[in-house]
């Protein structure tokens, strides 16, 4: 007896109003036999929004066009989140104005944070101190630790972000974005998507 | 020579360390990523983090080196709301991460009405910053 094997995908992105296939959702195989008539299996039309498939959607639609006789067996993950995206971005016509706000929000935000450091610890002070302590001399001006101390703060973010050669790795920014970005889409599919809405 | 290679290194040193660590807060806390994302721009992260950092240099210069813009003073009424609404999301991004709404109200208020908690929050948080720098005798 031929056995179908079907693998469904964790999540996927597609164009509204497009016919949703049984390709689009999950990866299928199946021995001395092609698969791309199956593939072709419309599921429905993509809706705005997020919407789950589940295996049992894909075995009615598969069902339909296999030949007799053939198996179904699933693998894979246990559903198919699909997002509906539209086919062209509006742009918002206050989108860079809210890029520059927060521009100016991180700019500023990132000055009263280390100006408030500074104001903590005394900072002209510190390097005084420190600057005393190494040369003996009170008058010897804290400025060759304070310039090389402000071009620090530059290099401390460059080793971060790791500019200017080539990486393979994704440095923490980049990871921690990621990290943040999955975590709104799967709060944005749980809050769509629903465990009983599955149509 | 010897001295001002030393203060060299100690202050390129005390620098990095600074740096690293107020970006490290700053990601940990999500604020970064969360900006990236609000922004609804392609850019990526670190062009955010470019211009925190360019807020980083911008304060050594006034805070280290004296160096001052001289705008005129209404200008600081808008500087001072950006730094206001930045401490406001730290404060909150801060509470997130502490879990502090889940741990303090999750059992006493619906989530239906967590909004309305928010809201009270951004009041109190707005009246209790102005009493303070109203009535600075208060706090004498």
């Amino acid at each position: 007896m031929a056995v179908l094997y079907v693998g469904l995908k964790a999540s996927i992105k597609k164009t509204q109003k497009t016919e949703l296939r049984v390709g689009d959702v999950a990866q299928l195989f199946m021995e001395d036999t092609s698969v791309a008539p199956f593939l072709d299996a419309v599921l429905g039309v993509v809706q705005p929004g997020w919407r789950v498939i589940r295996p049992v959607q894909v075995v009615q639609t598969l069902v339909q066009v296999l030949p007799e006789g053939t198996s179904i067996q699933m693998i894979g993950e246990q559903k198919c989140m699909v997002q509906g995206i539209p086919a062209t971005r509006e742009k918002h016509p206050f989108a860079r104005l809210g890029a520059v706000v927060i521009g100016m929000l991180l700019f500023f935000g990132g000055a009263l944070t280390l100006m408030n450091f500074h104001a903590d610890v005394d900072m002209p002070r510190v390097h005084a101190l420190i600057s005393t302590l190494i040369t003996g001399n009170e008058n010897a001006g804290a400025l060759w630790i304070s310039i090389p101390y402000s071009i620090g703060i530059g290099l401390g973010v460059i080793f971060f972000t790791g500019f200017g050669k080539k990486r393979s790795n994704p440095n923490f920014f980049e990871l921690e974005e990621q990290e943040y970005r999955d975590k709104v889409e799967k709060y944005l599919q749980k809050n769509e998507a629903g465990d009983t809405k599955d149509g | 020579m010897v001295e001002h290679a030393i203060l060299i290194l100690a202050g390129l040193g005390q620098g990095l360390l600074v740096s690293g660590a107020i970006m490290l807060i700053v990601t940990i806390l999500d604020i970064l990523p969360r900006f990236c994302v609000l922004s609804g721009m392609k850019w990526g992260i670190n062009v955010w983090a470019v211009i925190f950092a360019s807020g980083l240099g911008f304060a050594c210069l006034g805070s280290l080196f004296g160096v001052t813009l001289n705008l005129p003073v209404w200008t600081n009424a808008v500087v001072f709301m950006f730094c206001g609404a930045y401490l406001g999301v730290l404060l909150m991004a801060l509470a997130e991460t502490l879990d502090l709404f889940p741990a303090s109200l999750g059992k006493i208020v619906p989530s239906d009405a967590m909004k309305a908690v928010l809201i009270l929050l951004v009041i109190g948080k707005i009246t209790g910053s102005i009493i303070y720098w109203l009535f600075p005798q208060l706090w004498k």
